[in-house]
């Protein structure tokens, strides 16, 4: 009777650790990253309907230097003017954008301490994303909804989550860290803690209409992203101009089990793939000598990351099999154009334009770049009554080519000031279109 | 004493007249009713998804018989299908013919009938009463103008609530727009007539033309848009029932076409061009191939004449005459006055057949892979962005659920290569459907093209 007495108590005792113990870590887990939780508020300069406007939004970042670096996600930080970030200590300063990172959706912003007086703030250190498993328990800081210094808690539910390009929502280089901790608007930049309050991943997306679908960059990719930016102000990727597909399906086709290597789906015209060779329906099995392999959707950007990381213009060699023929080809890389151009506000004849880059070209299947698009038209605006639709690319005026966004703007100097009608020649798809903008007084 | 009983004897002569125009009402009613139909039909139902193509709905449609051999004229609404190249493209749009066409006489007698063939610019189409016999049919009187103000006399018919009964009412010509092809406007619309297409006549109950109703761009609208009803007078259609637009897949007639997209060159233009007494229209595109192209005209020429008569357009509406011009025209031949850079130039023009649109290219489906194919035709290469002489095939149907679904492939899909043999016509890929039937692989892979991109996609099959 005694001994079931003891037993049963120092059962107790045992499970009464446990669960301390498991409440301990998570304070502790806490207790070293909140300090270096930030809430983010950039005033942004959006252009909408052909105007420039100022929108208010809120985010969350997490300082991982001394000196005040802040990591967050590039769609909270593009496009801002004014960032005002407060710390959890509730102290607020002024940080400016270091870089931005489109296609990873990350960002570095740099707090400006001397104006608070300040010589350093708390920072976090950084786990290893590679070894996060899927069950383990992490923890979410952020604002959600704008409530700052929130924390949430869940697990990992997926280590390595693929998401196809939509429109302008791209990761082609993440394989996202899916979690169930509540990730809301405004958690968007914010840290994902593991219990060792190490940073494995910045919470940037959620699934609005499903419950506790929550998308994290692993740290390890923002690692990469970070050292570029500190050093060039931007990532400097290699581009060749290859759009890669999976095997899965096709050595099913080919009735080859056992086959390892990556399909070339599509070559983009006039690139470096394009002018060595390299053709859709390629079947590449090493670059640069080392065997590649993509069976699954998932194994895709390791293989866009493996040229992407390689420094701009330099040799890559392609082992590629086509029809039962092997061969190898060599190509020089070229660099990655910008994911959007610079836009601006024309604001007397009521437009908005912006610089044509090699992705809008593709996606809008252009013949060159000359020309600027319009992205947007002012209602009521002059360029409105022309019948000047957002979407075309506007080639001439006055019966001048327009070679890019600076000559552009160097002639609507110009031509904004004099009282003269102006012909514009926009073109979409295969139409033209002549736009008279009307001269005379406002 | 005299002067009194005139007026009195006038006034009773008038009276009289009046009561008479009423009574008029009811005679011409039953004089028309031999001659009025009610069309009954099926509409195929519009769905990419389905290859079956069972799905259709039945309509109705008022009709008059317009020649002894039963020939009837009714709203080109029973095929909404734009046959000829226009320029946009839906691929989404699947129309099909009517079908199972009856007509219903007044005494309730049901015949059955054939779709003929439609007129997208009157919009006016013709089925043809299958039983041969005599038939009694509506003359129409030929009337050059109307002038705003005419009474006119319309009969309609209700909807289904009311047994799709005769309607006739007053109306008198409120508006009268384009001055090379009237139309006449009512303002006063009943939205309880069936589909808006009725007969008008003047007050002495002679048939002047048909009524009509704009209809809604939009298939799934429930009743056709508000608007005021157009009047087409008998002169704009006369010749289309002596000889009436024949729908034979490639053969139907086609109207002649030139090629060019073009504006309004309005005051504003002329004046910044320097040529305030200018007008005409301002060739905005040329289309690669057409036969604008071959005669040398160029994005940016105003064209001012057009076999020597003066052409002007002020707004969009305008337009409409130019192209009619060119449509209607018998003969390919053309001369065309152009501005261009200060100069006056003279050009000649053989213009083509307007190309056909999607819906009259030649479809081929593989219903085990579960997905149609159709030849790629002016309107959706300009659509896509291709090179004007692109050949090859374009998915116009994806069964849902299907093997073709679940493989990934979306309609709008460019096939490229089938069985990795390149696809550059109908046969081509027709060939290769009867292989992958003969011999039943596992997998089926297809080189796509999707907006900018290409991709393989591999239907695994389940045979």
């Amino acid at each position: 009777m005694k001994y079931i007495f003891v037993i049963t108590f120092l059962f107790a005792l045992l499970a009464n650790n446990l669960f301390a113990s498991l409440d301990n870590k998570i304070l502790a887990a806490k207790e070293k990253v909140f300090p270096a939780l930030v809430h983010i508020q950039p005033i942004k300069e959006v252009f909408a309907a052909g105007e420039k406007k100022k929108v208010q939004v809120t985010g969350s970042g997490v300082i991982f230097r001394a000196d005040g670096y802040v990591l967050t996600n590039n769609h909270v930080a593009e496009k801002a003017r004014f960032v005002r970030c407060t710390l959890s200590s509730r102290q607020e300063l002024e940080a400016e954008v270091v870089g931005l990172d489109p296609w990873t959706d990350l960002a570095v912003l740099k707090l400006n301490l001397e104006s608070a007086g300040l010589t350093e703030v708390p920072f976090a250190g950084f786990g290893n994303s590679d070894s996060v498993q899927v069950g383990q328990r992490v923890l979410a800081l952020g604002s959600p909804l704008g409530l700052s210094r929130s924390l949430s808690m869940g697990v990992i539910s997926s280590a390595d989550r693929y998401f196809d390009d939509v429109g302008e929502m791209i990761s082609p280089f993440n394989l996202w860290l899916q979690t169930d901790a509540a990730i809301n608007p405004g958690n968007s930049g914010g840290p994902l803690v593991d219990l060792e309050g190490r940073v494995i991943g910045i919470n940037s997306r959620a699934v609005v209409f499903g419950q506790n679908l929550g998308f994290a960059i692993p740290i390890n990719t923002a690692k990469y992203v970070i050292e570029q930016i500190l050093k060039h102000g931007e990532v400097q990727r290699s581009w060749i101009g290859v759009n890669w597909q999976e095997i899965k399906e096709y050595r099913k086709y080919i009735n080859q089990p056992a086959l390892e290597g990556v399909l070339i789906a599509g070559v983009d015209e006039n690139s470096p793939a394009d002018r060595a060779g390299l053709k859709a329906g390629d079947l590449v099995l090493a670059i640069n000598h080392r065997p590649v392999n993509a069976i699954f959707r998932e194994e895709l950007p390791p293989v866009r990351l493996l040229i992407a990381n390689l420094p701009i213009h330099s040799k890559i060699s392609f082992t590629l099999q086509n029809g039962g023929k092997t061969k190898t080809i060599e190509l020089f890389s070229d660099k990655q154009g910008k994911f959007s151009g610079n836009e601006f506000e024309c604001t007397k004849w009521g437009l908005s334009v912006k610089e044509i880059t090699a992705r809008i070209k593709k996606n809008f299947q252009l013949k060159s770049m000359s020309g600027v698009l319009v992205s947007g038209v002012r209602r009521g605006s002059p360029a409105a009554e022309a019948g000047v639709v957002r979407g075309y690319v506007l080639h001439k005026i006055d019966n001048q080519s327009i070679r890019n966004l600076k000559d552009f703007k160097e002639r609507y100097a110009r031509l904004s000031k004099d009282k003269q009608a102006h012909l514009l020649y926009l073109q979409f798809s295969k139409r033209n279109r002549f736009a008279l903008i009307k001269g005379g007084e406002e | 004493m005299k002067r009194i009983l005139l007026t009195i004897f006038t006034l009773a002569l008038l009276l009289n007249a009046a009561e008479a125009r009423a009574s008029n009402w009811q005679a011409v009613l039953d004089s028309l009713r031999s001659k009025m139909v009610l069309i009954e039909y099926y509409e195929g139902i519009s769905s990419p998804e389905s290859m079956q193509g069972k799905e259709r709905i039945k309509k109705h449609l008022s009709g008059f018989i317009v020649s002894a051999d039963g020939l009837i004229i009714t709203s080109a609404a029973i095929f909404r299908a734009n046959l000829e190249f226009s320029g946009s493209a839906r691929f989404m749009m699947r129309s099909r013919k009517p079908s199972h066409i009856r007509i219903k006489f007044e005494d309730g007698e049901y015949l059955p009938a054939e779709f003929i063939g439609k007129d997208d610019d009157t919009g006016l189409a013709f089925i043809q009463a299958k039983e041969k016999k005599r038939y009694s049919f509506v003359h129409f009187i030929k009337v050059k103008d109307l002038a705003v103000g005419s009474r006119v006399l319309f009969v309609e018919r209700l909807t289904e609530r009311f047994d799709f009964q005769p309607f006739m009412r007053q109306a008198r010509i409120n508006a009268r727009l384009n001055k090379a092809q009237p139309v006449f406007l009512s303002g006063q619309n009943s939205s309880a007539a069936l589909s808006a297409f009725g007969l008008a006549l003047n007050e002495e109950g002679q048939a002047l033309g048909l009524l009509k109703q704009d209809l809604s761009e939009f298939e799934f609208a429930p009743s056709p848009q508000e608007g005021p009803a157009r009047l087409i007078l008998f002169a704009q259609f006369a010749k289309l029932i002596s000889r009436p637009p024949v729908f034979k897949e490639k053969q139907t007639t086609r109207k002649k076409w030139l090629g060019i997209y073009s504006q309004p060159f309005t005051r504003e233009l002329a004046a910044y061009f320097k040529v305030p007494e200018l007008k005409g229209i301002l060739i905005s595109t040329v289309i690669d191939d057409s036969p604008a192209q071959k005669a040398g005209l160029k994005s940016g020429d105003i064209i001012i004449s057009l076999d020597g008569k003066p052409l002007a357009a002020e707004n969009n509406n305008d337009l409409d005459t130019f192209r009619q011009l060119i449509r209607k025209k018998s003969e390919p031949g053309l001369k065309l006055r152009i501005y261009r850079a200060g100069k006056f130039l003279d050009k000649k023009v053989e213009l083509g057949e307007t190309p056909i649109s999607q819906f009259l290219a030649e479809e081929a489906s593989s219903n085990q892979l579960g997905f149609s194919v159709k030849e790629l035709t002016q309107d959706i290469i300009l659509a896509k962005q291709l090179n004007f002489d692109t050949q090859g095939v374009w998915v116009s149907q994806v069964e849902r659920a299907g093997w073709a679904d679940v493989a990934g492939l979306r309609v709008g899909d460019l096939i490229i290569k089938i069985n990795e043999k390149t696809v550059n016509s109908l046969q081509d890929i027709k060939k290769e459907f009867a292989k992958v039937d003969k011999q039943k692989p596992e997998y089926v892979s297809l080189f796509i093209r999707r907006q900018s991109d290409t991709k393989f996609l591999f239907i695994k099959t389940n045979y």
